[in-house]
Order: structure tokens, then C-alpha cells, then sequence
């Protein structure tokens, strides 16, 4: 089904737009949860609380592209949700590592917190410069957390060459952003 | 943490990108070193020599069928030489004919060449700005194709794609290979979505690409940011208060709504202006969700259905 008619079902309050968004992008949002959350029972729970949240919030909004608009519901959930699991529990997992992969492209700064709209557009920007594959490697890992094993097999790449480029976008990523004068 | 807010900022960026990084997307290939078929090409034809000059039969009955075979081989010309990792449209080695036919292995030669045009633009989304903003398209073109536009599809304007690396002019990077580009002014001045196709003529008949969406779209600026952030604070501190959460649910809903109410009339101490737009509030019945437009019109929701949460 196209997303315009899942989304009408959404308008029409019909219960078959969920039935029809698992079908469509259930595999889809199922892997973003679990390269977020490792545990499954977890993961149900996050994917229910999204598909709730998708439920409430169309109508009013009618997203322009479906797939991204759940797909983003579906991450801001896991991250809460890992966030507040990780607070009780620690333990080395993906997220985890792509964390601490991120935290050496933060300019060592003491200033305020930038504006959340100033740090996305600047991201966007950064992101927007980089060649293509190197865009897609980048949010592969870190908006979609998959493994670098899994990276690798997509793109008919190694893993070594992956961490090069995730290392040199990284570099690349606190540059700019000392440039841009953001500091978090 | 620092590098959790890097990871829930992401959360922001552009439809665009996170469809195109998207993991369902078609997998990419390995190309295999263009050497291994040319060595096996070169192995097994002087194979054949020998064995033809010494009449021995080096192979055995199903090699010597598969290396016989039209099946066996595929030619590599400018055409389709990328597919096999030449890039740039280059041949291994040329006859007078500039082909050379070369063996290769089933799984190779299943590789599709990639025939149709491909569009593609530098910048899909743009922040609206005063004038104009030149941006980039290109369009791989078939080997020998000619005639390349880009065509809008709201106003069938056609701009001519030129491959002759006026990287200043036409925006194209090299001559000759196959990547057609034109520069196009996109107005920023207006929020709006533009439509292109390429069109090229090859072998006598029209080919057209896949379609390429350029958004110029509107950012909040810093007042606009201020007045969302007002009636957030607003609201939060409502429904952090201890006296809301001892209410009914209904209860909840009517005070939410008046306060709305007060901030589409008088705003905030701090803003004392109109901050909601007074005729979009609304509230649904079944599930105590209510709805309202900051003046700005960015819409909002208030769920009172479970958890007290802002969700904007």
C-alpha cells in the first residue's frame, strides 16, 4: 500500500493503518529498535509505544515521507528508552560504543548549550558536504546503530575500510562543528 | 551526556538523508577487480591456441562448452565498462572496432548495466533565502546518447545537460563520461518544491529519469524559536504543577485549553503577545489529545491520554 493511503487510513481513524504500517515498515522500524535496544521484550515495548504515538499524531500531521517520519518516532523512543534502562544498568553494547566513537568529535568547549535548531542545521549542513557513501556509512552507524560487520556486507566493503571512513568523518564532523563555533 | 544529544539532534536531519541511508535499501555490491576476468580471458584463450597447435584438450567437456559459449563472454565497451570498475567509461584493451571481448565468470555477467538515466542533484533541500541559488544536477546518460535536458515538471521548462567539464558554466566535472550536468537557478525566495526529470535521446527513442525533488524550505528564526519556547515553558510548568495533576482528566483538558486560550490572547509576562493561534485549538474527545498552531503555525499536541508528555 502507498504511504499517501496508509496515511488517509490514519485520517479516516481506521485501525487497519497501523495493521498496514507493520506491514510495510514493521521490519524496517524492528531494526532500528534493536540495534538501540538489545532486549527484545524492551524492543515490543518501544515499537508499541511508537505505533501509539504514530496513532496520536496523525492527524494533525500528515507526514510528507511516512517511512521517515516513523522511523524517527520509532529512534527518539529507543534512545528514552535506552537512556533510562542504561541509567539503572550498564554494559557494552552498540550504542554504547557508538557513543563513546562519537564523544571524540565533541569540541572540548565550557560555553552555554547551543540552540538544539542551530546544532541540527549545522548537522545537516556537515552532513549534506560529505560525499555519498560516506554520508550513508555515517548514518548507517550512528542514526540506525547497525554493527560495522553489517556496514561492511552492504556496501561490499571491509570493516577496516569503514572505520577509516567513520574515524575520518568523525575528524572531519569536529572540525566543523569547531568552526560552526558549536560546543555542547 | 554530550554524545547522547549529538545522537538525539541526529534524530532532526532531513527525510531525505535518512531514506537514503535507510537499511532496507538495495544492497551494494562488491565490484570484482576488472583483472581476475581479463586474467582467466587471457588464460584460457592461450589454453585454446595450445591446445589447437598441439591438438590436446586442455579442458574438460563442460569448461571447454562454457568458454565456447556466447554465454561465456560479454564485451566491454565505454558503454558498460564502469560495471566492470573501469570508471570513467575506459576499455582494458582496444581493437579497431574499440571492443575487446573478454571472459568472465556467471556471476559477473549477471551484473544489469545500468542503461536508464540516473538524476541525481547536489543540494535537495535548501533553506529559503533572498534571490536565487545555483545548484547542480547531473545525469549518467547511456554511451552515445545526445540531446540531454533537464525538464521541470511544473512548468516544462528544459535546460540543456551538457559532459563538457565547463565546470564554471554547466557545473560538469569531465568531458566524455557519460555524466551529463547543468547548473539551475532555484528561487529561495518562496517555500516550494521543484520537480525535475532528465530527458536524452539514445538509439532513436526518448529516455527519461527518475524524478528529483529540490524543497526550499522556511527555518524558524531566533523570535519564532523564542515564542515556541515560551508557550512550551508555559505548558510544562501547567502540567508539572502540583494542582493539575491532582485533577480529572477532564479537568486537565478544560484548564490546558484556557490556558492556551490565554496565550493565543495575552501571551506571556515575557512575551506579551499573541503566542497560539486562538481558532486551531482543538481537542479530541476520545483520547484527550489536544491540538493548537503556535502563530507561527507549527502545529503542537498536548497528550493528556496517559502520560502527561508535551509531543511537538
Amino acid at each position: 500500500m502507498e504511504d499517501t493511503q496508509i496515511i488517509e487510513l490514519y485520517f479516516q481513524r481506521s485501525e487497519d493503518a497501523v495493521i498496514e504500517t507493520k506491514k510495510k515498515y514493521g521490519a524496517y522500524c524492528n531494526t532500528i529498535v534493536c540495534g538501540i535496544l538489545k532486549n527484545t521484550e524492551d524492543a515490543e515495548e518501544c515499537l508499541n509505544d511508537a505505533y501509539l504515538k504514530l496513532w496520536k499524531t496523525i492527524p494533525p500531521v500528515k507526514p510528507h515521507s511516512l517511512k521517515a517520519y516513523i522511523g524517527r518516532i520509532v529512534r527518539n523512543s529507543a534512545l528514552s528508552a535506552y537512556e533510562r534502562i542504561h541509567a539503572v544498568k550498564r554494559g557494552s553494547d552498540t550504542v554504547k560504543v557508538a557513543l563513546d566513537e562519537l564523544a571524540e568529535c565533541i569540541p572540548d568547549s565550557s560555553c552555554d548549550m547551543t540552540e538544539e535548531l542551530e546544532l541540527q542545521e549545522c548537522l545537516e549542513g556537515f552532513l549534506r558536504r560529505l560525499p555519498k557513501t560516506d554520508r550513508i556509512i555515517f548514518l548507517r552507524r550512528y542514526w540506525y546503530m547497525s554493527p560495522i560487520k553489517e556496514i561492511a556486507e552492504d556496501h561490499g566493503l571491509k570493516e577496516t575500510k569503514v572505520v577509516s571512513v567513520l574515524r575520518r568523518t568523525r575528524n572531519r564532523l569536529k572540525r566543523y562543528l569547531e568552526r560552526e563555533g558549536m560546543s555542547l | 551526556m554530550k554524545q547522547m544529544r549529538i545522537l538525539k539532534t541526529l534524530n532532526g536531519i532531513s527525510d531525505d538523508l535518512i531514506e537514503e541511508a535507510s537499511p532496507d535499501n538495495p544492497k551494494k555490491k562488491a565490484v570484482k577487480p576488472i583483472w581476475k576476468p581479463c586474467l582467466a580471458a587471457a588464460c584460457a584463450i592461450a589454453a585454446l591456441t595450445a591446445g589447437g597447435v598441439l591438438g590436446y584438450k586442455n579442458f574438460d567437456r563442460s569448461e571447454e562448452a562454457f568458454i565456447k559459449s556466447d554465454e561465456a563472454s560479454v564485451t566491454v565497451t565505454a558503454e558498460n565498462a564502469k560495471e566492470y570498475g573501469l570508471g570513467g567509461g575506459g576499455n582494458i584493451a582496444t581493437d579497431q572496432k574499440e571492443k575487446t571481448t573478454v571472459m568472465t565468470t556467471e556471476a559477473t555477467r549477471q551484473q544489469k548495466p545500468v542503461y536508464d538515466i540516473s538524476l541525481s542533484c547536489a543540494e535537495n533541500e535548501i533553506k529559503a533565502a533572498e534571490g536565487k541559488k545555483p545548484v547542480r544536477f547531473t545525469a549518467e546518460v547511456p554511451a552515445g546518447a545526445s540531446g540531454v535536458f533537464l525538464i521541470g515538471s511544473e512548468d516544462g521548462s528544459r535546460t540543456e545537460m551538457l559532459d563538457d567539464a565547463d565546470n564554471a558554466v554547466s557545473g560538469d566535472d569531465m568531458q566524455g563520461d557519460g555524466v551529463f550536468s547543468c547548473m539551475l537557478d532555484i528561487d529561495l525566495s518562496v517555500p516550494a518544491e521543484y520537480t525535475f526529470c532528465a530527458e536524452c535521446t539514445s538509439g532513436g527513442s526518448t529516455l527519461r529519469s527518475n524524478e528529483v525533488t529540490v524543497t526550499v524550505y522556511k527555518t524558524f528564526d531566533k523570535s519564532e524559536v523564542s515564542d515556541i519556547k515560551e508557550v512550551n515553558r508555559a505548558v510544562s510548568e501547567l502540567m508539572k504543577s502540583e494542582g493539575f495533576k491532582a485533577l480529572s482528566r477532564e479537568e486537565k483538558v478544560s484548564r490546558a485549553c484556557e490556558l492556551l486560550n490565554e496565550l493565543a490572547d495575552n501571551g506571556t509576562e515575557d512575551a506579551p503577545h499573541s503566542l497560539v493561534r486562538k481558532d486551531s485549538i482543538t481537542v479530541s474527545d476520545s483520547n484527550y489529545v489536544i491540538t493548537y498552531r503556535y502563530s507561527n503555525g507549527v502545529i503542537a499536541v498536548i497528550d493528556l491520554s496517559e502520560k502527561n508528555d508535551l509531543i511537538s
